[in-house]
């Protein structure tokens, strides 16, 4: 990678940082997805197993409901794990991708030594270490938790770690493919549902129906395919003028 | 050098200024900032700054590497006539300081003919004219406007044959080859006709006018 990227990266977090609404997004809804829902799922459920426990549905997989933190450590979890990871990226990804050509300033960017694709390696890389940053001390917090309360060993923590690695690649896979076709807000907010919602149900579904200890190992393979789709349509798309235009 | 580009709201001028050093990897940002008076707008937001602020910054931008040519893609377009004259000024020193080769491209004839040498103009993208500006000047006929105390109708009928017409702005025209050969005999016969020629003066043939010839002519 060329050295002139980091300036650039430096640039985006800057501007990022400077982003009362950006911040704001970027911050709290992980907070809520990660922290806020699965705690107080987690107080349900066990308030639930106290009560006597869940009744399997039929057709999806029986041993998630043997019991309610099963269910909350191999479903509910990993379920808002995944959004969490693919939320951060897309809303960072529509600020800097759509902000900068809503206040035309590409041009400024493109009359720098700079080519197209170090802006667009350094814009997804900013988005990377801005999600890294939010989710992962968000995803340890969790794990340390869920640890100490038994809900999940330490395989699983790992597991659900790469889970959470596997979403954000996605998630940066799906800020390509916004960067090249969002040409402002509503478009970038459209493409995001059109792209993140399936994929999250997809993973769901996943999760649901495909047996432990298989399931994360699925569902992270889903995630990575996913993102390896979005990345090569975006290479393959990937032109000066898609891009500046 | 952009045409009116965006500018970067959350920017400082020194980040801005900034980011180029590091992606340049040279140039001296000191230099940048004393020659288009940046000093006290360093803190700035860019968006802060007044149009002709912000031209400025994007100028000094482009010339912070000192690269051996300068392209500029209508420095002024947007800009009050104060402005484009402060930016017009920067960029003499700029081309003129260092003999850097500079391409403009702009649709304002004034802004070239106060910038340019060489001219190239296109149309439906085919080089029309490719001179230096001066050869440019020889090739429009030079003319002559006079004003008479007593009208342009009275100064029209006493030129007689001489091609002349009535000038938009006030005053007859009269095409000539030399001024300074044709227009002190041109003067002795209209006063000695009785004519109270009481203004006369040498019309540069500008840019403009050469322009609209050639986009006119068939």
């Amino acid at each position: 990678m060329r050295a002139r990227v980091w300036p650039l990266v430096r640039k985006e977090l800057r501007q990022m940082r400077r982003s009362r609404g950006a911040l704001l997004s970027t911050t709290l809804l992980p907070l809520i997805l990660l922290v806020v829902t699965p705690g107080l799922q987690l107080l349900s459920l066990r308030e639930v197993a106290a009560q006597g426990g869940l009744r399997a549905t039929p057709g999806l997989s029986p041993e998630l409901f043997d019991d309610p933190q099963t269910l909350f450590a191999r479903f509910l979890f990993p379920v808002f794990l995944i959004l969490g990871g693919l939320i951060v990226p897309s809303v960072a990804a529509t600020y800097t991708f759509v902000g900068e050509r809503e206040r035309r300033s590409l041009e400024l960017l493109l009359s720098l030594p700079l080519t197209v694709v170090d802006i667009l390696v350094a814009k997804l890389l900013a988005v990377l270490i801005l999600a890294g940053l939010v989710v992962l001390p968000l995803f340890a917090l969790d794990a340390v938790a869920l640890l100490l309360l038994r809900v999940i060993d330490l395989n699983e923590a790992v597991q659900l770690l790469v889970v959470l690695f596997s979403a954000l690649t996605y998630a940066v896979g799906e800020a390509l493919l916004l960067a090249l076709l969002a040409r402002d807000l509503r478009t970038a907010q459209n493409l995001n549902g059109a792209l993140l919602v399936p994929v999250t149900l997809l993973a769901g579904a996943v999760l649901l129906t495909v047996p432990s200890p298989l399931q994360f190992v699925a569902v992270s393979a889903l995630l990575l395919l996913g993102a390896l789709l979005c990345l090569t349509v975006g290479v393959r798309w990937l032109t000066f003028e898609r891009y500046l235009l | 050098m952009p045409q009116g580009p965006g500018m970067y709201a959350d920017l400082t001028v020194a980040e801005y200024l900034s980011l180029a050093h590091d992606l340049y990897g040279r140039g001296d940002s000191a230099n940048v900032v004393a020659a288009f008076s940046l000093g006290d707008q360093l803190e700035k937001r860019l968006a802060q700054l007044s149009g002709g602020f912000q031209r400025r910054v994007v100028l000094a931008v482009a010339l912070l590497a000192e690269p051996d040519v300068l392209l500029l893609d209508e420095p002024t377009v947007g800009l009050d006539p104060l402005a484009a004259h402060d930016v017009h000024e920067f960029l003499r020193q700029a081309m003129h300081q260092t003999g850097r080769t500079t391409l403009l491209c702009t649709h304002n004839m004034a802004e070239a003919e106060a910038l340019c040498e060489d001219v190239i103009i296109l149309r439906d993208g085919r080089i029309l004219v490719d001179a230096p500006l001066k050869d440019l000047r020889r090739r429009v006929r030079p003319r002559l406007r006079l004003r008479a105390r007593q009208g342009d109708e009275a100064l029209l009928a006493a030129l007689g044959d001489t091609a002349a017409a009535a000038d938009a702005e006030g005053g007859v025209t009269v095409d000539v080859a030399d001024p300074q050969l044709e227009a002190p005999p041109l003067l002795r016969r209209l006063l000695g006709q009785g004519l109270d020629i009481y203004a006369c003066e040498p019309l540069q043939p500008g840019l403009e006018a050469l322009f609209l010839d050639l986009v006119r002519s068939p």
